[in-house]
C-alpha cells in the first residue's frame, strides 16, 4: 500500500464519522494537510514517503473517532453533572427496593432464580430507563428554557420534567426553628402524656356516663412491663422540651441527651410495635398499631435526617485534632 | 528516567522531570487560541500556521490545531477560502472583523494577566 493510499483510507475513516455537511470540506482539507505533514516527516528522516511513515503520521494525528469528535459539534450532557448523584441514589434505591421485595419467593423456592431474573430482576432496570428519560428531559428543558440568572425564577415548562434546583442560599436558624417546633409540641405532648397514662379512665370521664370504655384498656403484660419505662421516657422528653421555653441555649446544650432519649423512645416503640400487644381489645390494638407505625416511621425519618445533618457538620481535621491533643 | 550523572546536573535533571507535564500542557492550552489568532492577521493554511507557530517557540500538535481552526471559524472569528496555488488546493484562514476585535480583547486581557502574574511571582 503506498503512502497516499494510507492517507486516503485514514481520511475516509474520519470523514465517515463526520456530519454529512462537513464530510467533503473537512475530509478534503485533512487530506491536503496530512499529505504536507507526511512530506515534512519524510524530509526530516531523509527518505521518500512510504507506507510505514504514512501510518506513523496518521497515528500521531489521532484515532479517527477522536479526530472526528474534535471536528464535530460539542456533545451535551444527558444528565446535568449536579443531578448525577441524585440520579445514582434514586436508581440504586428503586432497584434495590424492587429486588428486596421480589427476591423472598426465590428463597422460599416458590420462584426459580431464572424466573425472577427474567421478571422483576431485570425488569427493575426499566426504572433506570424511566429515570434517565426524566433527567434527560429535565436537562433539555433547562438548556432550552434556562432559569432567570438574577431571580432564579423557573419558567413554567420546567414543571414538565421537574427536578430540584438550588435556591439562593439563606441562613437557616435551626435553633429558632427547633424552638418554634418545641413550643408547638409541648401542649400536644402534654395532652398525649395525660391521655395515654390512663386512656380508659379519660374516656370514661369524657364520654356519657355508662359508656363501655373497656376496649381502651391496656393489655396486662404491656401495662406492667413496658408502659412504665415508656411513660418515664415521655415525661423526660416533655421536661426537656420545656427547657426551650426556659432557656433556648440550655436546650441546645442538652441536645445530645434529648436525641439519646428520642432514639430510645423510637427503638422502644419499634419493639412494642412488633413484639407486644398494647391494648387488650384486638381491634383497638390493630387500629392503634397502624397509627403507631406511621408515628414511628415519621420519627425514625426525623432521627435519620438529624443524624445526617450532624455527620455533615464541619469538624477539625484528624491531623489538627491530634496536634491539639499533643 | 534518570541519567547517571553527578552533582548539580543530576539534581537539575531530576527537578525538571519532577514537574508534572500535564501542568505545563494546561498552561500552554490557555494561551493556544490567542497564539493562533495572533498569526492569522495574514491568511494562512493549517500546515503553514503550524510551522509559523513552531518557529516562534509555540509548537502545537496538528491534531489540536486543525480542528481548532474549524471551531474558530464556526464561532465566527475566522473567514476561510479555498485557494489553488502551486500544489494541491489549500484552505486558507484569516481573521475577520469579529476575530480582529476578539484578538484585541484577548491581547489586552493577556497583557493584564501577565502583569498581574509577574507581580505575584516577584
Amino acid at each position: 500500500m503506498d503512502a497516499q493510499t494510507v492517507i486516503d483510507n485514514y481520511v475516509n475513516d474520519v470523514a465517515a464519522l463526520l456530519a454529512r455537511s462537513q464530510r467533503n470540506e473537512v475530509g478534503f482539507e485533512l487530506r491536503t494537510l496530512l499529505t504536507e505533514e507526511l512530506k515534512a516527516a519524510a524530509d526530516k528522516v531523509g527518505r521518500p514517503p512510504d507506507e510505514q511513515l504514512a501510518i506513523e503520521v496518521v497515528q500521531h494525528f489521532g484515532q479517527p473517532d477522536v479526530v472526528a469528535a474534535h471536528y464535530g459539534p460539542r456533545g451535551f450532557a444527558l444528565i446535568e453533572p449536579e443531578h448525577a448523584p441524585t440520579f445514582v441514589t434514586l436508581a440504586t434505591i428503586i432497584v434495590a427496593a424492587q429486588w428486596l421485595i421480589t427476591l423472598p419467593p426465590v428463597f422460599r423456592s416458590t420462584l426459580t432464580f431464572w424466573q425472577w431474573e427474567q421478571g422483576p430482576g431485570l425488569g427493575a432496570m426499566s426504572w433506570v430507563g424511566l429515570l434517565l428519560v426524566w433527567f434527560a428531559g429535565a436537562s433539555w428543558v433547562r438548556r432550552r428554557f434556562p432559569v432567570n440568572a438574577q431571580t432564579l425564577a423557573r419558567p413554567p415548562i420546567h414543571w414538565l420534567f421537574w427536578l430540584p434546583i438550588p435556591r439562593a442560599w439563606r441562613p437557616v436558624d435551626h435553633l429558632a426553628n427547633a424552638r418554634r417546633l418545641a413550643v408547638g409540641l409541648i401542649p400536644l405532648s402534654t395532652v398525649a402524656l395525660l391521655f395515654f397514662s390512663a386512656p380508659s379512665w379519660w374516656l370514661g370521664l369524657l364520654l356519657p356516663t355508662g359508656t363501655n370504655t373497656s376496649w381502651a384498656a391496656y393489655d396486662g403484660s404491656f401495662h406492667r412491663w413496658i408502659f412504665p419505662p415508656l411513660l418515664a421516657l415521655m415525661i423526660l422528653r416533655l421536661l426537656l422540651l420545656l427547657t426551650v421555653v426556659i432557656n433556648v441555649r440550655l436546650w441546645a446544650r442538652l441536645e445530645a441527651i434529648r436525641v439519646a432519649l428520642w432514639s430510645c423512645f423510637v427503638v422502644l416503640l419499634i419493639w412494642v410495635l412488633f413484639g407486644w400487644q398494647i391494648f387488650a381489645n384486638g381491634i383497638t390494638n390493630a387500629l392503634f398499631k397502624t397509627w403507631l407505625a406511621v408515628f414511628v416511621f415519621v420519627n425514625a425519618i426525623q432521627l435519620i435526617v438529624w443524624m445526617r445533618r450532624e455527620s455533615l457538620k464541619v469538624r477539625a481535621p484528624a491531623a489538627l485534632r491530634a496536634t491539639r491533643s499533643n | 528516567m534518570y541519567h547517571v550523572v553527578h552533582g548539580d546536573v543530576y539534581d537539575m535533571v531530576k527537578a525538571r522531570e519532577a514537574t508534572p507535564p500535564k501542568l505545563d500542557t494546561e498552561l500552554r492550552r490557555g494561551a493556544l487560541v490567542l497564539a493562533v489568532l495572533s498569526q492569522l492577521r495574514t491568511a494562512q493554511y493549517g500546515y503553514s500556521l503550524r510551522q509559523a507557530l513552531a518557529r516562534q517557540g509555540m509548537p502545537i500538535e496538528e491534531g489540536t490545531l486543525y480542528p481548532l481552526l474549524r471551531r474558530l471559524e464556526d464561532q465566527g472569528l475566522l473567514a476561510s477560502e479555498w485557494r489553488i496555488e502551486d500544489g494541491p488546493p489549500r484552505r486558507y484562514y484569516k481573521l475577520n472583523a469579529a476575530g480582529t476585535r476578539a484578538l484585541a480583547d484577548l491581547t489586552a486581557n493577556w497583557r493584564a494577566l501577565v502583569s498581574t502574574l509577574n507581580g505575584l511571582l516577584d
